[in-house]
């Protein structure tokens, strides 16, 4: 396993040091993640959030490596995969549409965290608008409508969560500055504009003349309104890109997008080298 | 007195009996493991009365739709049950228990032979949240504001009364101007308690003394 992953790494750093220069804050080049932009034909994007090749100038398909680097640990893969569309004209407004997927059979963390012959599948689609606006070389603003639906089935604990399911649409909003083709800062701010938390059912007969019928959700879901505000530095260098970000607001679980009812710090990261193309 | 004469029959435990079952049944269900979810929401329960009966079992009770139905909703919070619930019964019979009675009571006949029929919503107090996984003590209040009839007297309506261990059942009776007088019963014997003072009435013939 190690092997492996030390070859991958190995493999990165070779292409990324032959390949040419395509990092930058440039236009042309632009970061893939939280935006309407996507990767050139041919160009790959490895980091440690996504894995993102294009397809076409227009088409980039990718992946979460981080949860298939837990299937061994979570009992089974965690299979996953997106697809972003932009529009063609490659202009100072973009458009894109991504829709991505995630499905976890968490039987063995089920089993482990919570009870006995105990299971549990997550189920995760996501679809997501983006829009940007480039005002000049150093300047630009963006927004993004972030949809998410979440299934949650099973057995053992199904009788806590029944078949529940999860809806939630973000608004985030984002402008960004340029100080020099490597640095580049941008404020991020964004507000659950819809929730409904993860809602199941369940009926048993407690006894023969006791009927039990329940309705049950998570308590700690934050209602619409929820806001987060963080600001992230990124820097881009020829080949590697390096993001961190540090706010305050209404904290999430990654993947699910479920948006807890707790504010506090929010520490964001990423880091990637994007070759090729 | 004829409150009385309901308490003193085990009669009443078909309601604690009610929560408890719904309690198991949710362990069972694994409810009790996912506390760190800190669940919320709300459990319908619906029990069928248990009629003209001996002994009150819910667990091996066949249900008999002529008995009527009680129906409870009690809250889920942070994975617990209540603290209290709220109800309706329906036509609900639970049977009579002459052999429960003192003979002084016995002796009335309607009291000892008919079956009691509680109709109309109700409330339930249990004291405090239950921890599903944890044992329970419960000792609920209830607050009657339907009525509740035996064959053959008025019905009563707006009552409450109380549950404590030890099969003791305590139910305060309004005397109006002359305040609150709480009638408790445990086995055959009846206590009053009010302003004045604490009387116990003992042995076969219900005879009442002073206790302080």
């Amino acid at each position: 396993m190690c092997r492996s992953i030390l070859a991958a790494l190995v493999l990165v750093a070779l292409i990324a040091l032959s390949g040419r220069a395509l990092a930058y804050h440039e236009p042309g080049t632009e970061w893939v993640r939280g935006s309407p932009y996507t990767l050139r034909q041919g160009e790959l994007s490895l980091g440690v959030v996504d894995w993102d090749v294009g397809i076409t100038d227009e088409v980039t398909v990718g992946t979460h490596p981080l949860l298939w680097a837990v299937g061994p640990w979570s009992g089974k893969p965690i299979p996953n995969a997106k697809l972003k569309l932009r529009d063609w004209v490659h202009g100072r407004l973009a458009l894109s549409l991504m829709q991505s997927f995630a499905y976890l059979n968490g039987g063995k963390l089920a089993t482990e965290w919570i009870a006995k012959n105990t299971e549990a599948r997550l189920l995760v689609f996501d679809t997501r608008f983006d829009a940007a606006w480039r005002a000049d070389e150093l300047r630009s603003i963006g927004m993004s409508f972030d949809f998410t639906y979440a299934s949650l089935s099973g057995s053992g604990v199904n009788a806590a969560l029944g078949n529940a399911a999860e809806d939630a649409l973000r608004l985030t909003a984002w402008g960004k500055w340029h100080f020099s083709r490597v640095v580049a800062l941008k404020l991020n701010g964004r507000v659950l504009l819809l929730s409904s938390p993860p809602t199941g059912s369940l009926q048993f007969q407690a006894a023969p003349s006791v009927a039990v019928n329940s309705q049950v959700s998570f308590a700690n879901v934050a209602p619409a309104g929820a806001w987060a505000i963080w600001p992230e530095l990124e820097l881009s260098w020829k080949h590697v890109n390096l993001m961190l970000g540090a706010g305050y607001g209404y904290q999430s679980v990654p993947i699910v997008d479920v948006t807890l009812d707790q504010r506090g710090l929010l520490l964001t990261g990423d880091f990637f080298v994007r070759f090729g193309g | 007195m004829r409150l009385v004469a309901l308490a003193l029959s085990d009669r009443l435990s078909f309601l604690t009996q009610t929560i408890d079952q719904a309690k198991v049944g949710f362990e069972d269900k694994g409810f009790d493991a996912a506390k760190a979810l800190e669940l919320q929401g709300r459990a319908d329960v619906t029990v069928n009365c248990p009629g003209d009966v001996a002994t009150i079992d819910l667990v091996h009770q066949i249900p008999n739709p002529a008995n009527g139905t009680l129906s409870l909703r009690i809250p889920i919070s942070n994975s617990q049950l209540g603290p209290g619930a709220d109800g309706t019964a329906t036509s609900c019979r639970f049977g009579s228990t002459p052999a429960a009675l003192p003979p002084l009571l016995a002796g009335l006949g309607v009291l000892g032979n008919s079956p009691v029929l509680l109709e109309g919503p109700l409330s339930i107090d249990f004291g405090s949240a239950v921890t599903l996984g944890e044992s329970a003590l419960l000792q609920p209040l209830f607050v009657v504001h339907g009525e509740l009839r035996v064959d053959g007297l008025p019905a009563l309506t707006g009552f409450d009364f109380r549950l404590p261990a030890n099969g003791r059942v305590e139910m305060r009776v309004d005397q109006g101007s002359a305040g609150n007088v709480v009638v408790y019963a445990q086995g055959l014997d009846i206590g009053v308690r009010e302003r004045r003072g604490v009387w116990l009435c003992q042995g076969a013939t219900l005879l009442c003394a002073a206790q302080f």
